[in-house]
C-alpha cells in the first residue's frame, strides 16, 4: 500500500496538471509589443494593461521606496501594483518554484543580479521588451534585445565605523591587512548575489590569494547587506569589506557613525536589472511597469536613495563621486552566469573551513 | 507523552479487548480510515516528492546526489556539530527541566503558577527571536553583557561569545526544554505516590525515594521527552543559522538551507535532508524499543494521590535556582525585546531621548501588513491546531487502541515531520501541492496543509499521552450500554482526553504562530503570516519594530492560551 499510494497520487496530480495547464502566451495586441516606438503603441499597451487591472512586482527595492514607486504608477495609470519585497535570492527562489509549478504569480522581477537574468534568459523565462528610455542605458547594463535591463546601479564600497576606526582601509589591497584582524565583516556569496558578483570579480582581478589573506583576518560572514550595516553600525565588527553604497547612505542620513571608502584600486558597479517574466499573468501591465521604472521620476528616486541612475546623463547620488571620476572595474556577467557555482564552491572551501 | 502507570490487573486481557475493537462499526472504520488516509496524504505525498528529488527528479534516476553529499568533507563537520548541539540541548533540557518539573509537581515551592508560565513563555519565543536577542546580549564585541563586564572590570574583552557551539547549544535548548518540563510533570502527576509513601514508612530517605522510586517510574517519560528534544534540536534552524553561519559553524539544517539558496541545488539539498529523516526515524525506533520493554497500561480514571514534599530550608535556594535558569531562558531575551521595542534606535542606548512608543504605534496602526498578517496567523494557527488535535486523537486511537497491522507505520509517519527542517518540508510541500489544479498555492489553505503536516506529531503525541491514561473499559461501558462507536468516542473518549487535547492544541497553536521556515516559502501577497511580517521587517533592519511586534505576539499568544485553558477548564497539570 505504501508503494502504490504515491504513484496513484502522482499520476492523479499529473493528469490534473495536464488538464489544467493553459498556454503561456497571452492574447490581444499587447503581446506583440516588444518596444514602445510611438504614442499609439503606448496607448495600446496602456489599454491592455487597464484590462488586466493590476501588476505584481517582485522586487528587492526597500519596501517603503517600492511602495512609493507603486503608488506613483497607480496614480499615473490607475492600475494597482502589488509589491512583494524580499532579498534577491528569496525572490528568485520563489519565482523558480512558482514557475516549476506552472503558477507564475508575478509580472516583473527586479533584483541586483545581472548574471541571474542571463541564466533566466537562457531558460526562456523572460519576455523581451524595450522601454522608452532603453537607448539611454549603457550597453553593459542591459540585454541587447531588451530581455532584461538595468533600472539602477549600485556602487560596492567599503564602510567603517567612525567611532572605532581611525585609519580606514584605502582599497582592496589594503583591507586584507593584519591591522584589521577580527574587524572585518563580509557578505556571504552563498546568499547574496551582489556579493557573489564582487567575490567573482575579486577572484578574477586579485586572485584567490586575496581570499587566503582575508581568511587570515577572521572575517565575520553575514547574510545580507542589511545585516552587514547593522554589524558595523553597532560596532560588533568595525569594517565592511564591501557593501552596496545605498545602505551606507541611509545609515549616514540617520546620523549613524559610519563612513564609506571608494576603493582606490577600483570600484565594482553592479547593475540591478528588471525584466518582465514569461507567463506573466499581466504581461501588458508588466511591460508598462518596466517602462515606468526607467522614467526620470523613478530614476530620480533611485538617486535619492543613494543609487546611481541606470540611464546616462543623470547626476550621481549626493556625496558620491561621478562614475566618470571612478576607477571602475569591469565585471563579466556572462562568465559569472556560467561559473557562479564554482566561485561559491571555491569561496566555501577557502573561507568555510576557517574554524 | 508516555505516562508511567501501574498495570491494571482488573481489566480484560488486551487481546480480547482489541479483538472487539477491531470488529468496530462501519462509522468507526470510515472515520478512522479517513484519518489514516489523511495522514498518509499529508506526510507521504510531500515526502515522496523529496525522495524523488534526491533521486534525480522526474527525468532520470540516479544516486549521484547522495554520492555528492557523502563525498563532501564538510558534511562530517556539519554532522558532528549537529549531533553535538542536539546532545547538548538534550542534556541542558533534562538537567534543568526534570528538577523544575519535580519542583512544580511534587513540592511546596512558592510561585508554581509563575514557573509554569515561564515554561510556557520559553516555548512561545520563536528560535530566531531568542537568537537575535542573544546576539544583542552576548555578541563578543558589542553585546550588552560583554560591555557591562568590560566597563565594570576594565577587561579588554567581555567573556561571552554567543557565536560558538556552546552558545548555539544554549539558545537551542531554551526553545525545547519546555517539552521536558511538560512531559515530566504530566508523568509525575499521573504516578500514584502510594509506592513512595510505602517506602517512606519503611524508612527510606527522601533522596533514596526520589532516586530509587520516583525517577525510575518516570524514566520512560524522560526518555520520550529527551528524544523529542533531541529530534527537534536537530532540525531547529533559526538559532543554528543566526549564531553559526557568521563564524562558519555549519550544521545539517544550515547546509541544507544554503543548498536551497539561489541557484538551488535541489538534488543535494533533498539528499542531505534524507539524512535528517533517517536520524529522526532512528530516534523513534530507539524510543519504541525502549518503551516496548515495559507495559504502561493505566489505571481506570482515578487521579493519583500525591503528597507534597516540604522543601524546608531548601525552599529559597530552589526558587533562586529556577529563576536563575529562567533569567537566561526568558527574562533576558524578553527583556531585550521589551527594551528594544521602546527605543528609537537600538544602538543609542538606554536614554530618555531614545524612549518611544512609536514602534508599537507603527506596527499596530500604520501597517496594513501587520493587521492582515495577524488575522491570517490566527486563522491558520487556530484551524491547524484544531484539526491537528482531532486528527492526532484519531491516529493515536488507531495506534494505541486498535493496533491494526501497520499501525507502526502510521506512528513513524506521524513523527517524521519533526525531523524535517522547515525549509525541507516547505520544498516538499511546494512540489507536492502547487501542482494541483485546485488553487491551493497562494491561499491560506496551503499554509494550513503545511502546518497540519508539520505539527501532526505534536497532535498525535499529546493525544497518545492522554489516551494512555484512560482505561478502555470506560469506553466499552458506553458501547455495552448501547452507544455507537461514534457516540462513545464523542461523548466519552474525547471528553476524557480533553486535558491532553487542549495541551496539544496549545502546543500546535504556539508553534504555528511562530513558524517561519515554511511560511516564508509558501506565503504570497495577501497570505502573509505574523512570523513572515516579523522576518521581513527584521530583514530590512527595522529591529525596533520587530521587537514591538514580537512583544505583541507574545502577549496575544499568552492571552489566547490562558483563555483556552479557562474556557475548556482543562487539567491544570499541563501547559
Amino acid at each position: 500500500m505504501r508503494s502504490r499510494i504515491p504513484v496513484l497520487l502522482t499520476s492523479a496530480a499529473l493528469v490534473l496538471t495536464a488538464c489544467m495547464s493553459t498556454p503561456d502566451g497571452p492574447d490581444g495586441p499587447s503581446a506583440s509589443i516588444t518596444e514602445i516606438t510611438d504614442q499609439a503603441t503606448l496607448d495600446t499597451l496602456v489599454e491592455a494593461a487597464h484590462e488586466e487591472g493590476r501588476v505584481v512586482w517582485y522586487t528587492s527595492v526597500p519596501s517603503e521606496r517600492a511602495q512609493q514607486i507603486a503608488d506613483m504608477f497607480t496614480k499615473e495609470y490607475d492600475i494597482e501594483v502589488v509589491v512583494q519585497r524580499s532579498g534577491g535570492n528569496d525572490i528568485l527562489q520563489r519565482y523558480l518554484l512558482e514557475k516549476e509549478a506552472k503558477r507564475v504569480q508575478n509580472d516583473v522581477l527586479t533584483i541586483s543580479d545581472p548574471a541571474a537574468f542571463i541564466n533566466l534568459q537562457k531558460e526562456n523565462d523572460l519576455t523581451c521588451f524595450k522601454p522608452r528610455n532603453f537607448a539611454d542605458v549603457p550597453t553593459y547594463a542591459k540585454d541587447a534585445g531588451g530581455c532584461w535591463i538595468s533600472t539602477r546601479t549600485n556602487a560596492m564600497v567599503m564602510a567603517y565605523n567612525t567611532e572605532q576606526v581611525t585609519e580606514p582601509p584605502a582599497g582592496w589591497g589594503d583591507i586584507v591587512n593584519p591591522r584589521f584582524s577580527g574587524d572585518l565583516a563580509y557578505v556571504d556569496p552563498n546568499f547574496s548575489s551582489g556579493s557573489l558578483i564582487v567575490t567573482a570579480g575579486l577572484a578574477n582581478d586579485l586572485g584567490w590569494e586575496w581570499f587566503d589573506k582575508l581568511k587570515a583576518e577572521q572575517p565575520f560572514i553575514v547574510k545580507s547587506n542589511n545585516q552587514l550595516m547593522e554589524t558595523v553600525v553597532l560596532g560588533e565588527r568595525s569594517v565592511a569589506a564591501f557593501v552596496n553604497s545605498t545602505y551606507v547612505a541611509e545609515a549616514k542620513a540617520k546620523g549613524q557613525p559610519v563612513e564609506w571608502v571608494f576603493p582606490e584600486d577600483g570600484v565594482y558597479l553592479v547593475a540591478a536589472p528588471s525584466a518582465v517574466v514569461s507567463g506573466a499573468p499581466n504581461p501588458a501591465a508588466g511591460k508598462l511597469l518596466a517602462d515606468f521604472l526607467l522614467t526620470e521620476a523613478v530614476q530620480q528616486l533611485m538617486i535619492e536613495d543613494g543609487n546611481y541612475a541606470a540611464v546616462d546623463g543623470m547626476a550621481p547620488p549626493e556625496g558620491q563621486p561621478a562614475i566618470e571620476d571612478m576607477n571602475v572595474l569591469d565585471i563579466d556577467y556572462n562568465k559569472i552566469a556560467t561559473d557562479g557555482e564554482s566561485v561559491r564552491d571555491q569561496f566555501n572551501s577557502l573561507i568555510g573551513s576557517a574554524n | 507523552m508516555n505516562a508511567v502507570m501501574i498495570d491494571d490487573q482488573t481489566s480484560k486481557p488486551p487481546a480480547e479487548r482489541r479483538a472487539r475493537h477491531r470488529r468496530g462499526s462501519v462509522s468507526a472504520k470510515l472515520v478512522l480510515g479517513a484519518a489514516a488516509a489523511a495522514l498518509v496524504v499529508l506526510v507521504v505525498y510531500p515526502l515522496f516528492w523529496l525522495v524523488l528529488g534526491s533521486l534525480g527528479g522526474t527525468d532520470k534516476f540516479t544516486f549521484s546526489n547522495y554520492l555528492r553529499v557523502v563525498s563532501d568533507p564538510g558534511l562530517y563537520d556539519a554532522l558532528i556539530n549537529t549531533l553535538l548541539i542536539a546532545t547538548g540541548a538534550c542534556v541542558i533540557s533534562l538537567v534543568t527541566g526534570v528538577p523544575i518539573a519535580w519542583l512544580i509537581s511534587r513540592t511546596n515551592i512558592p510561585g508554581k503558577g509563575l514557573l509554569r508560565m515561564l515554561t510556557s513563555v520559553s516555548f512561545m519565543i520563536p528560535g530566531f527571536l531568542s537568537a537575535l536577542a542573544y546576539v544583542m546580549l552576548m555578541a563578543p564585541n558589542n553585546g550588552w553583557l560583554n560591555r557591562l563586564v568590560v566597563s565594570v572590570t576594565g577587561a579588554e574583552k567581555g567573556p561571552f561569545n554567543i557565536y560558538s557551539l556552546p552558545g548555539i547549544t544554549m539558545v537551542t535548548s531554551f526553545g525545547v526544554m519546555a517539552y521536558v518540563v511538560m512531559l515530566t510533570s504530566a508523568a509525575l502527576d499521573s504516578v500514584d505516590s502510594g509506592v513512595e509513601q510505602s517506602a517512606r514508612i519503611l524508612g527510606a530517605s527522601r533522596w533514596k525515594i526520589l532516586m530509587g522510586i520516583t525517577l525510575p517510574l518516570v524514566t520512560p517519560a524522560l526518555l520520550a521527552s529527551a528524544l523529542l528534544v533531541f529530534v527537534q534540536s536537530l532540525a531547529l534552524f533559526g538559532s543554528h543559522a543566526i549564531l553559526g553561519l557568521p563564524v562558519q559553524i555549519y550544521t545539517l539544517p544550515t547546509r541544507i538551507y544554503s543548498l536551497f539558496a539561489f541557484p538551488p541545488d535541489y538534488g543535494a539539498a533533498t539528499a542531505l535532508s534524507m539524512m535528517l529523516v533517517l536520524l529522526t526515524v532512528g530516534c523513534l525506533y530507539l524510543q519504541r524499543w525502549v518503551l516496548a520493554r515495559r507495559s504502561y497500561i493505566t489505571t481506570g480514571g482515578k487521579a493519583g494521590v500525591h503528597e507534597t514534599h516540604d522543601l524546608g530550608r531548601l525552599k529559597w535556594p530552589a526558587v533562586i535556582g529556577c529563576h536563575a535558569f529562567f533569567a537566561l531562558a526568558v527574562y533576558f531575551p524578553v527583556g531585550v525585546l521589551l527594551l528594544t521595542s521602546l527605543m528609537t534606535a537600538q544602538g543609542s542606548g538606554l536614554t530618555l531621548d531614545n524612549f518611544t512608543f512609536d514602534n508599537y504605534f507603527a506596527v499596530l496602526f500604520e501597517s496594513s501588513l501587520t493587521r492582515r498578517a495577524a488575522i491570517n496567523s490566527l486563522i491558520v494557527a487556530g484551524s491547524a491546531a484544531t484539526l491537528g488535535v482531532l486528527l492526532g486523537a484519531l491516529i493515536a486511537y488507531i495506534n494505541f487502541r486498535l493496533k491494526p497491522r501497520g499501525a507502526k507505520v502510521l506512528d513513524y509517519l506521524a513523527t517524521i515531520p519533526l525531523g524535517l527542517p522547515g525549509i525541507v518540508l516547505a520544498v516538499g510541500l511546494v512540489l507536492a501541492w502547487i501542482r494541483l489544479p485546485v488553487a491551493v498555492y497562494g491561499t491560506l489553505a496551503i499554509l494550513l496543509i503545511a502546518y497540519l503536516t508539520r505539527y501532526i506529531p505534536l497532535g498525535v503525541r499529546s493525544a497518545d499521552s492522554a489516551l494512555r491514561q484512560i482505561d478502555p473499559s470506560l469506553e466499552e461501558a458506553g458501547r455495552i450500554s448501547g452507544g455507537s462507536w461514534l457516540r462513545s468516542m464523542a461523548e466519552i473518549t474525547l471528553p476524557l482526553m480533553k486535558g491532553g487535547l487542549v495541551a496539544g492544541w496549545s502546543l500546535i497553536f504556539v508553534q504555528a504562530i511562530g513558524e517561519l521556515a515554511v511560511a516564508i516559502m509558501l506565503f504570497t501577497v495577501g497570505t502573509e503570516t505574523i512570523a513572515v511580517a516579523i522576518y521581513q521587517r527584521s530583514e530590512e533592519g527595522h529591529f525596533e519594530e520587530v521587537a514591538a511586534l514580537s512583544m505583541l505576539v507574545l502577549i496575544a499568544t499568552a492571552l489566547i492560551l490562558g483563555l483556552t485553558r479557562r474556557l475548556t477548564r482543562a487539567s491544570v497539570t499541563r501547559f
